[in-house]
């Protein structure tokens, strides 16, 4: 019965979020070599991130996140904007209200920096930023009209992740392992990997689990060495020696367990020890890339160069879809200012360096999962916490200021109908006229996408039955297959 | 929540067992609810997603004159007459619609058949719904929350040998009369343990443990509990559960580390309180409202503007641009906190329309939104985005006249050194080129300003500082030093002038005129040198704009400092966001130092000089060319030192007269009342709502807000009133829960209708009435008699029968087997392995280590903190830890890995979760794998010749009893295995048996037995 509801209406799930551990994992492990946890197992509970059944089936298994941190330039990325041309030197008309964000200099309308051209059969239009994703442009969905709740990119990129610009409401990726559970219990259903230049500036509550216990938190990832904190001990400590401690362990726990019958949270706990030791095997393994061919690291731009450090992420993010994550969020940018998408100074410089960063990792990642047959199961998403205004940081200045009234994400993937924009902003690219798109519809899109209904996938705390969308959100069902 | 497992294995059976439910539970209470549970889990989804978008109140529509949004809905039924009879399925027309026999619903589409099964279950066990008391809203006379507490006897028990408090005859009578016997009591070992842990967070050392073992008198455990109540361990556990509700910690905004200085004082406010076991009503009103209550001395008077830290402090987005929205946020949050830590109440979800469940109008929150509207917690007074916690000075702790006397004398001695050496200094700096920062500038020409006997009358405008950042503010040792320099190189006149020291209180962008005079004794035209006071400190020493040098009515020297050689902008200032020429000269002088001529441009077009200090670093890496020039180099390197030491007693003497703030609240120069905001929204504004309370919440009497009021302070009586049955409910069951594990309602923060209703309402009843009136809200007394009753000090051990009957333990027959929380396994590690710091209380920041504030060139931001933790904090009790406005990382990760809460959440009940990560941490991480080396050092110094003391010694550190001699004989079969191992690789037998022993620590660290207290 379980499964059709797994998203806690009730008190009595409530209950159960509070103590959910792992067990019902197959028993393989060192510790189990005396059948010690064949004995345990039964009366352990179950899981809190086994995989389950959504609300309703769909083809989507995984989901990539790719973050844009800092704010792409809708106009010149993927939001098409001839009429711009027409308006350059203009000032934006007056009657457009907006926030200057930062009390920036205010310049005039200015059309896209690279131009834009056609892709694949559906012909969208996109920037010559990304040559490499236009090659995709049928499998994109591009949502033109999205429109966000804050101008400042802290908060505006705790609202992209977690559907409220106020900090300590979990993310969407916690909302989807909280809601399907994750098929591969040795590694974290969860993972985020951050741009080593930094982290989003507000930190921690862009990837937390909120009022929802830690199991739902993502786990930084690190690309290199061993991916997860304390997942190895220090150096002194060797194999051997860790063997036997662990024997040791096993010995003072079972022997604990056995004088107290009905000890099921001891048993859990002895099982996670299980987990553990899979993970520090599997893990590692996970963001090895030396099994990968020369070709598969050439596609992904591993070479040292520009490319590299976003290309292994993607590259990494393949093997976990491989391996049955379920939510991955890669970070482009990180840091402040230049070191993201912020290109206040110039668009040219900013864009054009981290364009090229990213654009050669992404074409080879939708082509790498489409040839493995990945993409039917694997949702992407495209985009940062807002856009940019359609006009200069002062007269001539090549920069542009923050805008939350209209930007680009796009969608590809699992379910996703490709080929076609969605919404759109007014001539200027300003803000959002058309099919208004607000971060909560991209949400309960993706959740929906992801099999669930963002009004049903509910989480009882204190009192009220919270979702990743509050009261609001709407499925954009234009962008499903 | 010890019990959860169980609890979800009885929800898998759910449906196999709900038939024979009235047979397992232990009363009808109990039945109807695990029958409510399954039409909420299973039910009501069905309903919701099928059926109530045709057929509700709130879809505004009733397909057929049917609503099914409540009990009452299906029972009246529709135009085809009741919809659901229950216990029969066959007769209900709901059954047969959904059956598509006759009427077919949903239109169109069958329901899969498991939700056909799940219906015709419901209708079958009589289609319990609790949803006849919702609809539209319950009634305040039956939410048995808002009843009047009474004043229950104690019921009578079979067993009368049992109960030894009052309170175990509530427990026994239920067991009783569900035929369960109560466990035996605990052993001693296990007591201790358990008690000592919930008092104090901390495991009992081996001394105690030996002396209650063999303590044999009747009141040895009482003894126990007392100690354990008069020990400052027990303030640094229960204030940890209280900040837990009040969404502490010692940094600010969305970034997690925006740099707040005083959040501190309201902790150690806590952590005093409740070790003074300050009553809670006067608690809650000094938090609430301490800066309007009366007070006797200065120290009373500050301890309650603190208190107010409990309001002013919390997870609030300060560079939220639209301010608004910021104070309804903030205002929202408040109200939410209060609601639920006092009330049960989740008062917050009617911000934008009425309560859908409980009896809170909108009105009602808009009643409390002007009180806390009234209140004054953050402000902003620009430029930026950035608001500030309102924060207020507090006033000095007393000290004898006699005292302060002796620090005035002792700082003008110190000031008066301070400046000759500064001289001294400069005047070194200026010989040896390179060797500062400091900003130097001079006149290029000599200034006719030196006529004998003429007096001359400088003036000009200084500020403390143009930039906002606080470390770039000057104290009352910065300033600005001008020189009048003859042709021969020697001073003719020196002014000093110290803009005095800038502190959140005044604007650093504030000039303020200063004049000074000198005479003139006719040696030649003076070269003018402008500095700072002191070329030692790596701080601003202030700014000046608009130089005059007057000679009665004649004008000498007129420099507006407006002309500088480059126009190129370097920077932008923090926070301020003005320009900045630096690296560039003014027209006119010469300068040096690194950064010269550091132009402000503090209005549009209007420049003023800054000046910097100089920096040791600099100093130190000079590389003097000549023997002349090392001589000086060394002279300046000692007055440096020289300085440095003056600077600091200077510093640590102003600290102890210098203002101290809080972050508090304070009421509005106008309170008002608040409109109410429709739809939750600030700009879409409706009536205007007198400030009060809740309405279905009884007092004794009604309390006046006058205009003049905020209201805090009728807010905070009538929380703590007599006939409000609320508050002392539910922190009495707060305190139940952290010493029973589970709640008497087991939703702590929550007891509104979707709350759990009481297992016990009476035991309740009768722990709330002693709690607020026979003990007076003392929350040490009311610990006091939980700890010592029959119930707490029951075994934990299973029981096959009981726990068939009442697996979730609700009745208390066993006391549950709990993980320690996050702080105790820190603390008691460190404890165990004797590197604990008692030391306590103070800023957890370590704000004088170098690059421990950041972000105060450059960019707009405020500063923030730099996540070192000072070696002086690193081992104290995790209370005293600084806590970011996010999950703890980095040396504090131990508490994110082990569900310590989300400083943004109000947190009555921790999650305990079973993860992967959590024995990843145990076997790997530097801290426990550090902590066991220091353990087996710390045993090896202790018994260095007994091995066997050793263990018995390890056991009872980290489980609480000695070890068995199986358990003697295991550890030693190991520590032989296991140094026999690792004398191959480490090649000395010696250091083979530490190994072994590092080894066998760390295993006992990791190891269920530590980790759980029973």
């Amino acid at each position: 019965m379980k499964k059709h509801y797994p998203c806690g209406n009730s008190r009595r799930e409530f209950v159960w979020e509070m103590g959910a551990g792992f067990a019902g994992l197959a028993l393989t492990s060192l510790l189990g070599q005396d059948h010690f946890f064949d004995r345990v197992s039964a009366a352990a509970p179950t899981n809190a991130l086994s995989p389950r059944d959504g609300h309703f089936p769909v083809k989507a298994k995984s989901v990539i996140f790719l973050m844009m941190n800092g704010a792409p330039s809708q106009v010149d990325t993927f939001d098409y904007k001839p009429e711009l041309r027409k308006f350059a030197g203009m000032p934006l008309p007056a009657d457009k209200e907006y926030i200057n964000s930062g009390n920036r200099k205010v310049g005039f309308l200015t059309p896209e920096f690279r131009p834009f051209k056609p892709g694949g059969e559906s012909g969208l239009m996109i920037s010559d930023y990304f040559p490499g994703i236009r090659k995709h442009a049928d499998k994109l969905a591009i949502i033109n009209s999205c429109h966000a709740d804050s101008h400042a990119h802290g908060s505006a990129l705790v609202g992209m992740n977690t559907g409220s610009t106020f900090i300590g409401r979990p993310s969407l990726g916690s909302w989807t392992v909280y809601g399907l559970g994750t098929e591969n219990q040795s590694l974290p259903g969860y993972v985020v990997m951050m741009d080593k230049r930094g982290g989003p500036i507000s930190g921690e509550p862009n990837y937390s689990s909120g009022f929802m216990p830690s199991t739902f938190q993502g786990t930084l990832f690190r690309p290199v060495g061993n991916p997860i904190l304390d997942l190895k001990g220090p150096a002194y400590v060797n194999a051997k020696s860790q063997r036997k401690q662990l024997d040791l362990l096993a010995k003072l726990n079972e022997k604990h367990l056995n004088a107290r019958p009905g000890g099921t949270e001891l048993a859990a706990r002895i099982q996670s020890y299980e987990l553990a030791f899979r993970m520090q095997a599997e893990a590692p393994e996970a963001v090895d890339l030396s099994m990968e061919t020369q070709a598969t690291l050439d596609a992904y731009g591993v070479d040292g160069g520009i490319t590299d450090e976003f290309g292994r992420n993607c590259l990494i993010a393949r093997r976990l879809v491989e391996r049955g994550v379920r939510f991955i969020q890669l970070y482009s940018g990180g840091g402040h200012l230049a070191d993201t998408w912020d290109a206040h100074v110039s668009i040219e410089n900013n864009h054009g360096q981290h364009a090229a960063e990213i654009d050669q990792p992404i074409d080879a990642l939708l082509t790498d999962l489409d040839e493995r047959g990945l993409l039917d199961s694997t949702l992407i998403i495209w985009g940062g916490e807002f856009g940019r205004m359609p006009f200069s940081e002062g007269k001539n200045a090549p920069g542009r200021n923050h805008n939350p009234y209209g930007f680009s994400m796009w969608l590809a993937g699992a379910g996703v109908k490709g080929g076609q924009r969605y919404g759109a902003t007014d001539d200027f690219g300003f803000e959002a006229v058309e099919d208004r798109a607000h971060v909560h519809d991209i949400h309960a899109t993706v959740l929906h996408l992801m099999g669930l209904d963002h009004e049903r996938l509910t989480y009882f705390h204190q009192g009220r039955e919270e979702s990743l969308t509050d009261v609001h959100g709407r499925v954009i069902k234009e962008v499903l297959a | 929540m010890p019990a959860v497992t169980q609890v979800f294995i009885a929800g898998l059976s759910l449906l196999i067992t709900c038939s024979l439910v009235p047979a397992i539970y232990a009363d009808d209470a109990q039945a109807e609810k695990v029958k409510d549970n399954f039409f909420t889990d299973e039910v009501f989804p069905i309903l919701k997603s099928r059926c109530l978008s045709c057929h509700s109140h709130e879809a505004g529509k009733a397909g057929g004159g049917l609503v099914l949004d409540s009990r009452n809905g299906w029972l009246k039924g529709g135009g085809s007459g009741q919809a659901v009879v229950p216990g029969k399925p066959d007769d209900s027309l709901l059954i047969q619609a959904v059956l598509f026999d006759g009427l077919q619903m949903p239109p169109g589409k069958r329901l899969p058949k498991k939700e056909i099964e799940i219906l015709r279950q419901w209708v079958t066990i009589g289609a319990p719904d609790p949803r006849q008391d919702m609809s539209p809203k319950a009634d305040p006379k039956t939410l048995w929350a808002l009843q009047p507490i009474k004043n229950y006897a104690p019921p009578r028990v079979r067993n009368k040998m049992w109960p030894l408090d009052d309170l175990d005859r509530f427990v026994l009578a239920k067991m009783e009369q569900a035929k369960i016997e109560p466990n035996d009591p605990a052993d001693r070992y296990t007591l201790l343990r358990r008690v000592t842990f919930d008092l104090t967070g901390l495991p009992p050392t081996p001394e105690e443990i030996q002396a209650f073992v063999n303590d044999t008198a009747d009141d040895a455990f009482a003894k126990v509990v007392d100690r354990l109540l008069d020990s400052e361990g027990f303030g640094d556990h229960w204030a940890r559960h209280w900040l837990d509700l009040s969404c502490y910690a010692d940094l600010a905004d969305i970034s997690g580390n925006m740099l707040i200085r005083d959040a501190w004082r309201y902790r150690d406010y806590v952590i005093a309180s409740l070790n003074a076991d300050k009553h809670f009503d006067q608690f809650i009103l000094e938090q609430l409202a301490g800066d309007l209550l009366p007070y006797q001395s200065n120290t009373q008077r500050r301890e309650q503007v603190i208190a107010t830290g409990y309001l002013a402090i919390g997870p609030w987005i300060l560079s939220n641009y639209i301010k608004k929205q910021l104070d309804a946020d903030v205002v929202d949050h408040q109200i939410d906190r209060i609601g639920k830590t006092f009330l049960g109440q989740t008062i917050s979800c009617a911000r934008c329309h009425d309560h859908k469940f409980d009896p809170i109008p909108t009105r009602d929150y808009y009643a409390l939104a002007g009180i806390f509207h009234s209140t004054l917690t953050t402000s902003y007074d620009g430029p930026g985005v950035w608001s500030q916690i309102s924060h207020h000075e507090l006033p000095q702790a007393t000290i004898t006249t006699e005292e302060k006397q002796s620090i005035e004398t002792q700082l003008a001695d110190l000031r008066s050194k301070h400046e000759s050496h500064s001289a001294k200094l400069t005047d070194l700096l200026l010989q040896l080129p390179g060797a500062t920062n400091a900003n130097v500038l001079t006149t290029k020409d000599a200034v006719e300003a030196n006529v004998r006997d003429v007096n001359y009358s400088v003036s000009f405008d200084a500020a403390p500082s143009v930039w906002a950042a606080e470390i770039q503010a000057t104290n009352t040792i910065d300033g600005l030093r001008i020189d009048f320099i003859r042709p021969d190189g020697t001073t003719l006149h020196s002014i000093i002038h110290k803009p005095g020291e800038w502190r959140r209180t005044e604007n650093s962008q504030t000039f303020k005129p200063a004049s000074y005079t000198y005479t003139g004794d006719g040696s030649g035209p003076v070269t003018i040198r402008i500095s700072v006071s002191s070329p030692a400190n790596d701080r601003f020493g202030g700014a000046i704009d608009n130089l005059s040098i007057t000679a009665g009515d004649k004008e000498v020297l007129n420099e507006s400092f407006n002309f500088v050689t480059t126009n190129a902008i370097t920077s932008k200032q923090a926070h301020t966001n003005l320009s900045v020429f630096a690296k560039t000269t003014l027209q006119g002088w010469i300068g040096m130092g690194v950064n010269h001529s550091h132009a402000v441009e503090h209005e549009p077009g209007n420049l003023a000089l800054q000046l910097f200090g100089g920096t040791q670093t600099n100093l130190a890496a000079a590389k003097p060319a000549s023997d002349e020039e090392r001589g000086l180099h060394k002279k300046a390197i000692e007055i440096q030192f020289k300085l440095d030491a003056i600077n600091k007693r200077i510093e640590s003497l102003e600290a102890s007269q210098s203002p101290e703030y809080a972050l508090a609240v304070s009421d509005v120069p106008t309170p008002t009342d608040s409109p109410i905001y429709i739809r939750g929204e600030f700009d879409s504004l409706g009536d205007r709502v007198p400030r009060g309370f809740l309405s279905a919440v009884s007092t004794t009497h009604s309390r006046a807000i006058e205009a003049s009021d905020s209201g805090r302070l009728q807010l905070a009586h009538w929380l703590v009133d007599p006939a409000n049955p609320l508050t002392s409910r539910v922190l009495a069951n707060r305190i139940w829960q952290k010493l029973f594990g589970t709640g008497i309602v087991s939703t702590v923060d929550y007891f509104g209708v979707h709350g759990d209703t009481p297992t016990h309402p009476k035991l309740l009843d009768y722990l709330a009435r002693r709690f607020s009136v026979d003990n007076r809200w003392s929350l040490k007394a009311t610990i006091r008699q939980l700890v010592l009753s029959r119930t707490y000090q029951t075994a934990s051990s299973h029981n096959a029968v009981s726990s068939i009957i009442d697996p979730d333990n609700r009745l208390y027959w066993r006391m549950p087997r709990r993980r320690l929380s996050a702080e105790s396994i820190r603390d008691a590690i460190l404890a165990i392995s004797g590197q604990l710091d008692s030391a306590r209380g103070g800023s957890p920041l370590g704000l004088e280590l170098p690059g421990n504030i950041r972000g105060l060139g450059g960019n707009v931001n405020p500063p923030t903190w730099g996540n070192q933790i000072a070696d002086y904090i690193a081992n104290r009790r995790t209370i005293y830890m600084p806590l970011k406005r996010e999950r703890p990382t980095g040396e504090l990760e131990i508490l994110t890995v082990f569900d310590f809460p989300h400083p943004s959440e109000i947190t009555g009940l921790r999650p305990q979760t079973t993860v992967a990560t959590q024995a990843l941490f145990l076997l790997n991480s530097p801290f426990v794998k550090h902590q066991s080396v220091m353990l087996a050092q710390r045993l090896q110094k202790d018994y260095s010749e007994d091995e066997q003391k050793r263990i018995i010694q390890l056991y009872q550190l980290t489980t609480g009893r000695p070890a068995t001699a199986m358990e003697l004989n295991e550890a030693k079969t190991f520590l032989d295995a296991c140094s026999a191992d690792f004398e191959k690789s480490a090649g000395n037998t010696n250091r083979a048996r530490i190994m072994a022993w590092e080894q066998l620590c760390h295993g006992m660290l990791a190891s269920n037995r530590f980790l759980f207290y029973e």
